[in-house]
């Protein structure tokens, strides 16, 4: 053991939020055990704006070394290096024992890092869990690009996956969208080759449909089960024709159409889905609800396909490895009322835009006005007149401290490209934007925003502050901050770049698998700059957008990089318990031993 | 320009020198309260803050300076100033509308009344209900609000007071918000007689009901979340409520507050206002004896303007 | 023409009163939703603060005066930004230190 120096400790923020769950009183008599700790102060026990009165405390205590602990001990480093090297000590002795680095949130945390501080040693070294054996097989939640992406680098690896996916299909909100930015490749020819290969992929299972109910069992070997959902129609034997959805009276709004349309209680989400089989909705299935109609049932070709009294069913596997990559949901447009969304029916979300512009759309490609169906129901339709002037409002639920006070990052460049695909689909259509910041932060990004710039798109840094109808067309009120000019403009519709938001199901989840989340509850990474796909509990990695906004290339990233971490632990047969069940005991005596 | 500075000094000068921003007679601040036999002071008052008193005067002061406006005359204000150290100008601005004044001692009258029915035992200060000071602290004039806020708490604690009744946001706002801002002792529990009337469930003398839009207080609805109150009062009269295009917490602004320093400038806002008031209903219910002012000023097409405490009488009280 | 800063400007404005102007991220909602329908109010008179810019200051006192304090940027303020309170504050500023009041 090194020698140690007669040591004060500082601690700079007590009674801050942060530290609400800290026990100072309880720290400080523990660290008074400590040999060589001469005086523990708080910020009320020690003058800092009085220098020479701090540096006689440290003098008269004959303090060689100083540890300064807290949200961000940094700030003081330079004051306590100062005092020391008056008092002819050494000034390089002060040491930092940062909570929020360590993400310090109790009192057992607060002592841990304060040991490791103590002894010098580094927290990450001390607090290394023990190795345990793990189960080769690996759960992947969520069946977005980043799920697809996982299990199939994990499944290529030759390692059975188990992709669990809450709808019918895989997919999710990247199927929806028509083309990617910056390069405008086609969304659905890059993910649609994936799906399939999901699909037919020897060593992924699908579970579609399909929730996690509970997961108990440690790293290495978690024993999960699943609910699966009651589908009501026979997977193995469902030939996909359409003849039961062509005669159902059951009607909903299109999950996968972002609601621009309506589909049957009987459905297959979308051309492409995988697997490509029906499924009926039981919120809107007459039989399910009022015990009448079996129209499915009779015409329906293949015997005993539709089961429409098929319980919910649980089953349970064993997997040594987890990914998190459920996604996200869109900002609900209709909380921000200002913007009119759900009063003015030409006020669309960028979702709703993108299933417009899609081909596969309800409009098959033409961005139409929004009317009522026959059934009263307001859906958009290819034959509705077209817009000859369109707004796109940035920001819509982000960096607003009424909503999320995050960027939701995609935004801005969604925003741009779908300006972009508006002026190709309809070039004599007027396209304005209206900004905060733009945020074209990636490869090729910059790029892009000067190219729709000199589309003839009129982009605007102001931000937009309410939509109103004036005689028949929308009015957006605005600023245009480089002209200072007030704007007023009229035009038949203005689309909202809503921000991406947590799942409701995150909460849950996160108590089922023990993950811990951040305060805008996405899923927390263990370290954001070294570890930023493991989490605090062993065996649980995160991918894609359930960890924070992120691009579809981020995402993808992501999802690699979470599952090269699931095949390493594969490979070597052992993986990492999780940091955040070692007790305090366990890591003081490992920092005493390494110092 | 030169008008801010002046008009600005007058108003702080009369605070400093008279107790008010426009200086009026004991007998015309306390005339709305002769018959009502209330006693003086007391645990719980009713605080009128002179708002309503003092709102015919500057309609009066504004008819005034919108002829001036923008004028070679305007210039005359800085005379004004100077002339008003020694003798109160104000009294040469002529009499305040007559009708008005009485529409308002009424108001007050009838608030008075609704809260005795409600069964609420207050008191009024009569000539030691002073001016809250509201339009100095609007204009930053923070020393000479702080003395007056000083004044007034010396004079309610000389009474005994431990609850305000307040009759007008601006007061309620000054009382609840500021006072215990800028004088940390303030100690006196505020409740504008919206809130008492709604919280101690006063019930109609009759549901004969109505039509009538309502134009939230921007001081009410977004300083005092005052919003849900006022609208219960009225439903339960079995009155249907209007709501403008833009109501309860994104309230749109009468206007007044700019009327003693930028009369056109606030009867523009006042007719936007006014706008979107008459497309709902041709008679509007106010909350603020400003908004009432501003408001009447800039309707046009004889839309009837009346306070909350008249409107609601109609219902509660017996004629 | 020649801007002249007072880099003490924002002290002197702070020792009148609380004040959160510093928060603004210039996305101009507040100047869009005012009802006084001025380019000036409020964003562009904090970012004039905030540089210390004192003669914009004393020539924009016809915005700073037409204010009506009424709140309705603050309901669409993104980053709750006390306008109401910032535009009192340069009120104060002006009675004391330009007006002599």
């Amino acid at each position: 053991m090194a020698e140690q120096k007669l040591t004060g400790i500082y601690f700079c923020d007590t009674g801050n939020g942060h530290a609400k769950d800290i026990d100072i009183n309880e720290i400080k008599t523990y660290l008074q055990t400590l040999r060589e700790v001469v005086s523990v102060w708080e910020p009320k026990e020690l003058d800092l704006t009085n220098f020479e009165e701090t540096k006689k405390k440290l003098e008269n205590l004959k303090i060689e070394r100083m540890i300064i602990a807290g949200q961000t001990p940094g700030v003081f480093k330079a004051f306590f290096a100062r005092a020391l090297n008056a008092n002819g000590k050494n000034g390089e002795e002060v040491v930092l024992a940062s909570f929020k680095e360590h993400l310090v949130v109790n009192t057992q945390q607060a002592k841990t890092i304060l040991t490791c501080a103590f002894y010098g040693v580094s927290f990450t070294l001390a607090a290394m869990p023990e190795e345990t054996e793990v189960h080769p097989d690996t759960l992947v939640i969520g069946g977005g690009i980043a799920g697809i992406q996982a299990s199939l680098e994990i499944a290529d690896a030759g390692q059975k996956v188990y992709l669990l996916e809450k709808t019918g299909t895989i997919g999710g909100h990247m199927a929806m969208f028509d083309k990617t930015f910056p390069t405008l490749d086609c969304a659905a020819c890059i993910l649609t080759p994936k799906m399939v290969e999901v699909g037919q992929h020897a060593n992924i299972e699908m579970l579609t449909y399909s929730e996690v109910k509970s997961v108990s069992g440690g790293p290495g070997n978690y024993k999960v089960k699943v609910l699966k959902k009651a589908r009501r129609v026979n997977v193995n034997t469902c030939i996909g024709c359409g003849t039961c959805a062509e005669k159902c009276p059951g009607r909903a709004s299109s999950e996968f159409d972002a609601g621009t349309t309506m589909r049957k209680a009987i459905y297959i989400p979308f051309a492409q889905a995988v697997p490509n089989k029906y499924l009926i909705d039981e919120d809107a299935c007459l039989y399910v609800k009022k015990g009448k109609c079996s129209a499915c049932v009779k015409v329906c070709p293949v015997p005993d396909c539709i089961n429409l009294d098929e319980k919910d069913a649980e089953i349970e596997i064993t997997v040594g490895n987890i990914i998190v990559s459920t996604g996200f949901k869109p900002f609900d447009a209709k909380r921000a009322e200002q913007f009119g969304y759900g009063r003015f029916p030409n006020v669309v979300t960028s979702l709703e835009l993108e299933r417009l512009i899609n081909a596969g759309g309800p409009t098959s490609g033409e961005i139409t006005f929004r009317s009522k169906d026959k059934f009263g129901n307001w859906v958009f339709t290819a034959d509705s007149e077209s817009p000859k002037s369109v707004a796109i409002v940035h920001c819509v639920g982000s960096r607003d401290e009424h909503y999320n006070k995050y960027c939701s990052t995609v935004c801005c460049m969604y925003s741009l490209k779908l300006a972009h695909l508006v002026k190709e689909k309809l070039p004599e259509t007027e396209v304005h934007e209206y900004y905060i910041d733009m945020r074209a932060f990636g490869k090729g990004y910059e790029e892009f925003y000067n190219r729709i710039k000199d589309e003839g798109i009129n982009v605007v840094r102001g931000s937009t502050v309410k939509v109103e109808e004036e005689d028949g067309k929308l009015l957006v009120k605005s600023q245009d901050i480089h002209g200072l000019k007030l704007l007023k403009q009229h035009v038949d519709m203005v689309v909202l770049a809503v921000g991406l938001e947590p799942r409701e199901e995150t909460k849950d989840l996160s108590q089922i698998l023990g993950v811990s989340t951040t305060e805008d509850g996405w899923f927390k990474e263990l370290s954001s700059v070294t570890d930023p796909v493991n989490t605090n509990v062993g065996g649980v990695a995160v991918a894609g957008v359930c960890h924070g906004p992120k691009d579809i290339p981020d995402t993808v990233a992501q999802a690699s990089a979470a599952a090269s971490r699931v095949i390493q632990s594969i490979i070597q047969g052992k993986i990492k318990k999780s940091v955040k069940d070692m007790r305090f005991e366990e890591v003081a005596a490992k920092a005493k031993q390494q110092s | 320009m030169a008008q801010i500075k002046e008009v600005t000094k007058i108003l702080v000068d009369n605070l400093k020198l008279r107790g008010s921003v426009l200086p009026i007679s004991q007998e015309a601040a306390t005339k709305w309260a002769k018959d009502l036999n209330l006693p003086k002071g007391g645990d719980t008052i009713l605080y009128t803050g002179n708002m309503y008193q003092i709102i015919p005067y500057i309609n009066k002061l504004v008819k005034t300076l919108e002829l001036f406006e923008g004028t070679f005359f305007m210039n005359f204000t800085v005379f004004g100033r100077m002339a008003n150290r020694f003798v109160n100008v104000s009294k040469f601005m002529g009499g305040p509308n007559k009708e008005e004044v009485k529409t308002f001692n009424n108001t007050l009258t009838n608030m008075a009344k609704l809260l005795q029915k409600s069964g609420s035992k207050f008191g009024y200060l009569y000539e030691d209900d002073l001016y809250a000071g509201a339009l100095t602290y609007d204009l930053g004039a923070d020393d000479v609000t702080l003395a007056q806020a000083k004044k007034v708490y010396e004079n309610l604690k000389k009474h005994g007071v431990k609850r305000v009744i307040t009759v007008d946001p601006h007061t309620t706002h000054m009382l609840r918000e500021v006072y215990p801002k800028i004088l940390p002792e303030f100690d006196i529990v505020v409740k504008s007689y919206i809130e008492v009337l709604a919280k101690r469930g006063l019930n109609p003398l009759n549901n004969k009901g109505g039509e009538v839009a309502i134009h939230d207080s921007c001081v009410y609805a977004r300083h005092e979340n005052v919003v849900g109150e006022p609208r219960e009062l009225l439903s339960k009269a079995g009155v249907n409520v209007k709501e403008p295009f833009e109501s309860k917490k994104i309230t749109f602004c009468c206007g007044g507050p700019a009327e003693s320093l930028f009369p056109s400038k606030a009867l523009e806002v006042g007719k936007k206002r006014m706008a979107q008031l008459c497309k709902e209903c041709d008679h509007v219910t106010v909350m603020c004896p400003i908004c009432n002012a501003n408001l009447k000023r800039s309707a046009t097409n004889g839309t009837k303007i009346t306070d909350f405490a008249d409107y609601i009488s109609e219902f509660y009280l017996e004629n | 023409m020649t801007t002249r800063v007072d880099p003490g400007f924002m002290k002197k404005v702070k020792g009148l009163g609380d004040q959160n102007m510093e928060m603004c991220f210039n996305c101009s909602k507040c100047t869009a939703i005012c009802p006084m329908d001025t380019n000036l109010l409020p964003r562009s008179l904090f970012r004039y603060a905030l540089l210390g810019m004192t003669d914009k200051i004393k020539a924009e006192q016809e915005s700073i005066y037409s204010c009506l304090l009424c709140k309705l940027c603050e309901e669409s303020c993104p980053r709750g930004v006390k306008i109401a309170d910032n535009v009192r504050l340069l009120r104060s500023y002006l009675n004391r230190d330009v007006f002599n009041i």
